[in-house]
């Protein structure tokens, strides 16, 4: 379970999380959303605990994130799978490098139990042929499954995801969405997806977030739409230009 | 006015002070590495082999040449004194106690030290340093430790190319182009050359090597947004390595010699 109470985050002067509160259940999925630049991925990296917030607090169970240092919050993101949204694969190793890295590093597997795993993980994100492949010879799509591969590699208990869908084209950004929505569902991780894929989103989270002016307006989500009154979330929800919230 | 001007100064020397901590406690943490297995050897040789063995052709060269120059320029001085047969010791007390050293690492961190800047510089823009963290593993280990063990140890080894490479320049100048004697050239390096020079020597090119690292990996670790970002910190990361060295070298020959 995640909790996050009342964080705030100022960057160069600007006031970017402003009193936000969260809460992802154990084996929710979350869509994050909000206007470009309204802290979506500052958020996601404070919970993921490579930003520290100037105030408020991150629990992950019971664990408090900003309490932890060395060792102990190297454990708690081994209990975490990061897809970002470039893919962030390591450019210098093959695709099966990328994969097999965390797991030589972290694991006493052997180099056949390793192998095995890759496979066994490729298949799972309907990648074959690649593993020999360098990221720069991958499409956008290889990449982002990729990605995915290796965040689940380590079998996480959570996963997040940066805005995956970014420079894919509709088919393949909604086919990956789909591909999220079943590894989250079948390996049942609690998860929190930055997206701007409205709605096709809502089809694969349980419940919505909206990050507005620092801080967070929700919704629970059903079958592929969002259950609300809230003015400025339906609005954003439905691109509309008219409504309690001006965007220029 | 005089407020604001303190304020303002104030602002300035807190800025540079926490860069100076910063970039301090990143050596510390980088150095702690030693103490804390695994260390990364696969990953060292593979830096020695990029900082040191593929410097090793632009060291060969420079060092023959700068040797060359030494001796041409010192027997035409040491003839106005009459003491041409000192022209082995300039060159080689010269590059021993200070060319090698100072001119063989500025010349591994323009080759080697600004590549390590951009390198970690992109793997930071491209968020790989955030996943290796991601993945409990610790980015100093795998990325600045290696380099700096590699540092130290290439540029020692390259120190003593150049200087090599320099004597031997020198000799191609002395003997074979002016007609010194073979055996003057070389019997009076070592009857003037002692331990403490070459001692001297290593000394530099160890703490030289060290701080080429460690600029240089700090400037691509904390490296600014996109392609300016990376193109501003290889650019400083070479300038701030290049004046740290000459500065340094200067109080370390006021210590050791």
């Amino acid at each position: 379970m995640i909790r996050v109470e009342n964080l705030k985050k100022t960057l160069t002067g600007t006031e970017v999380l402003r009193d936000v509160s969260l809460r992802v259940e154990k084996g929710e999925f979350l869509a994050l959303i909000g206007g470009s630049g309204s802290g979506k991925s500052v958020l996601l990296k404070h919970i993921a605990g490579l930003m520290q917030p100037d105030s408020g607090r991150i629990w992950i169970d019971d664990e408090d994130l900003g309490s932890l240092r060395g060792r102990k919050l190297e454990m708690i993101r081994r209990r975490y799978g990061f897809v970002f949204q470039s893919g962030a694969l390591f450019d210098s190793m093959t695709v099966y490098d990328n994969l097999a890295f965390p797991l030589r590093e972290k694991t006493k597997l052997s180099e056949s139990e390793i192998k095995e795993k890759i496979v066994r993980e490729l298949e799972q994100v309907e990648l074959h042929g690649v593993e020999s492949k360098y990221p720069a010879q991958l499409s956008g799509g290889m990449v982002k499954r990729t990605a995915l591969a290796r965040a689940l590699i380590m079998d996480p208990e959570i996963i997040f995801f940066d805005e995956p869908t970014t420079g894919l084209d509709p088919i393949i950004a909604d086919a990956m969405l789909k591909l999220f929505g079943r590894c989250q569902q079948r390996l049942n991780l609690t998860g929190i997806i930055v997206s701007h894929r409205i709605p096709q989103i809502f089809s694969i989270a349980q419940k919505v977030a909206m990050l507005h002016e620092g801080a967070i307006v929700s919704a629970p989500c059903e079958n592929g739409t969002i259950q609300t009154d809230n003015r400025i979330l339906k609005q954003f929800v439905e691109g509309a230009i008219e409504g309690p919230v001006r965007y220029e | 006015m005089f407020v604001r001007l303190t304020l303002w100064l104030g602002g300035i020397g807190t800025f540079h002070i926490r860069r100076v901590g910063r970039s301090g406690i990143f050596l510390i943490e980088s150095l702690a590495c030693l103490l804390t297995p695994p260390i990364k050897w696969g990953r060292i040789a593979r830096r020695i082999q990029f900082i040191g063995w593929q410097s090793t052709g632009l060291i060969c060269l420079t060092g023959a040449f700068t040797g060359m120059v030494l001796a041409l320029q010192g027997y035409n001085t040491l003839k106005r004194v009459g003491s041409e047969a000192l022209l082995g010791p300039l060159v080689a007390l010269s590059l021993i106690r200070e060319l090698g050293p100072v001119l063989a690492a500025l010349l591994v961190t323009g080759r080697a030290g600004s590549a390590l800047t951009a390198e970690i510089s992109i793997m930071r823009n491209n968020e790989q340093v955030d996943a290796m963290k991601l993945m409990g593993l610790n980015p100093l280990r795998y990325l600045v430790f290696p380099a700096m063990v590699a540092g130290v140890i290439s540029l020692t080894i390259l120190t003593w190319i150049f200087d090599v490479t320099g004597i031997f320049g020198g000799y191609l100048i002395g003997v074979k182009l002016l007609g010194l004697p073979s055996g003057t050239y070389f019997g009076e390096i070592s009857r003037y050359l002692e331990m403490d020079d070459i001692v001297g020597g290593i000394y530099k090119s160890l703490s030289f090597g060290l701080i080429m690292t460690w600029i240089c990996c700090y400037k691509g670790y904390y490296t600014g947004i996109g392609a300016e970002g990376a193109s501003k910190a290889t650019t400083q990361a070479v300038v701030t390595t290049s004046v740290f060295i000459l500065i340094w070298d200067f109080f370390v020959t006021t210590v050791i010699f």
